[in-house]
């Protein structure tokens, strides 16, 4: 009989208690109508009490009165009578069935929307794509429509991307796209010069396409002509080669040589907080900090009901725990140092394939426990760039942006 | 009063070796030690208190002795009762 007392919580039943009577005949008589009793016991001054389910209760009680008893209703249990009881409290049923509502609505509304997979598009972009097929923050769930056609939508509407996956968790929709791997540009074919873009000194030009204008071992400023498009014919064509050059740049640099380092011990203490309009109150990861040295990150929620941010928001708060250590850098390290940030800093402001020949410090001097630094550095790079074509002897000749 | 069809149902339960309360009309008695028991196949309640219980049977009467007595549950041609049981009587 497991689960009995479910199926009589379902149907409601009650305590009955009985005064005088015929009781070993009402017991019969009941047995006859299929009437379930149980816990059938004595009290005290003669009463009979048992309980009975409620359907059959209604038909017990012609048998009561047939066998001249008078009866008391006890305590009464079960869905039935709550629901009753419910039906009284009108306030409390039309609460409970504006909760629900509220619930529902609340959870068919898209809350938040994920777009992950983004290398070179703008996650923007790929939201304004989705708000015009439907899907934005506040949108009404059931109104999406198909998955699969909203991902070939959106292939459609933004052709950079190969692979689009469109997926709803609950109020949640991730998007997950692929970026196409970009093409290689297509070989220019109208005419076109190659121009200088630093000043340099040409080590080496190898023309593909035109006629150089330089030599090997000249001094060329930015935006001088490389390689003309001009090869005497009454065509002009499409110039292109490689310009190699010494190119110099100048970099300051200071170095502190009393360096603290952070390094992260992995350790960290979560701590949750219920944000009321800026003032955070904690709600999870109570306790002191079990480290001196730590580093906080946080992240905060963004509840909003359509366009209306909500006064309450929820805080997550990693502490992460941070070892310092100080090192304290000797002048020939602080110089090294030096050199390989500006190595660093020159490859990022030349060419690609450029190479960098050599470095001569200018300048060096000790001061407030740093190393200031000028130096000098010497690379080798193309400095080649194509421009607009312009004939030659033409007054803007070579001098093209 | 031995009918032709009681013969041949006794006669069948001795020998197939089968219960006796399967054909015969007798009451099974199930007793959990002082505590609890259980009657199978009786015809009606004769008397109930908390010190008695009397069920009717198609031949002869059982009566079931004690204090506290409570039937836990009845249905159909089954009852089961709780509380104290002292003794139990079969009356012919």
């Amino acid at each position: 009989m497991h689960g009995q007392w479910i199926l009589d919580i379902w149907k409601g039943y009650l305590i009955v208690t009985l005064y005088g009577g015929d009781i070993p005949n009402l017991l019969n008589q009941a047995r006859l109508e299929q009437i379930a009793l149980w816990n059938i016991r004595h009290g005290r001054n003669g009463s009979v009490q048992f309980y009975t389910y409620l359907d059959d209760f209604w038909r017990l009680r012609p048998v009561i009165r047939a066998n001249r008893c008078k009866l008391r209703i006890g305590k009464r249990t079960g869905i039935p009578f709550w629901i009753r009881k419910g039906l009284r409290r009108k306030a409390f049923v039309a609460g409970f069935l504006v909760f629900l509502l509220m619930l529902y609505t609340m959870t068919s509304f898209v809350w938040s929307i994920d777009i992950e997979g983004t290398k070179t598009i703008s996650p923007e972009s790929v939201q304004a794509a989705l708000r015009n097929l439907g899907i934005y923050r506040g949108a009404f769930k059931y109104k999406i429509g198909d998955l699969d056609t909203l991902q070939s939508k959106l292939l459609d509407v933004m052709p950079q991307l190969s692979w689009a996956g469109i997926q709803v968790h609950g109020t949640n929709i991730t998007v997950q796209v692929v970026e196409k791997i970009p093409q290689h540009q297509p070989e220019p074919t109208g005419p076109q010069n190659v121009i200088a873009k630093k000043s340099g000194t040409i080590t080496q030009i190898l023309v593909h396409r035109g006629k150089s204008v330089v030599q090997k071992g000249q001094t060329v400023y930015k935006g001088e002509l490389l390689i003309t498009g001009d090869i005497g014919a009454n065509q002009p064509v499409a110039a292109s080669g490689t310009v190699k050059a010494q190119v110099w740049y100048t970099s300051k640099v200071e170095i502190p040589l009393q360096v603290t380092h952070k390094t992260f011990t992995g350790e960290k203490v979560k701590k949750d907080f219920l944000m009321f309009n800026r003032l955070p109150i904690q709600v999870w990861g109570y306790g002191q900090l079990p480290f001196a040295h730590y580093e906080e990150v946080s992240k905060d929620s963004n509840w909003q009901i359509g366009s209306f941010k909500l006064p309450v928001q929820f805080r997550e708060t990693d502490y992460y725990q941070v070892q310092t250590s100080s090192a304290t850098l000797s002048l020939p390290q602080a110089k090294e140092e030096g050199m390989k940030l500006i190595q660093k800093d020159v490859h990022t402001q030349m060419d690609a394939n450029g190479t960098i020949m050599k470095q001569d410090v200018l300048q060096e001097k000790l001061e407030h426990g740093k190393l200031y630094m000028e130096i000098l550095t010497e690379a080798e790079e193309d400095i080649g760039q194509t421009s607009a074509y312009t004939p030659p002897n033409s007054p803007e000749s070579g001098d093209t942006q | 009063m031995w009918s032709i069809g009681k013969r041949v149902k006794k006669l069948a339960t001795d020998f197939l070796d089968l219960p006796k309360d399967a054909l015969l009309d007798v009451p099974r008695v199930t007793l959990i030690g002082g505590l609890q028991a259980y009657v199978e196949n009786f015809h009606s309640v004769m008397e109930f208190s908390d010190k008695q219980l009397r069920l009717q049977l198609t031949k002869g009467q059982l009566i079931i002795k004690g204090s506290t007595l409570e039937i836990k549950r009845i249905v159909d041609d089954q009852v089961m009762i709780e509380g104290q049981i002292d003794a139990i009587q079969y009356v012919q």
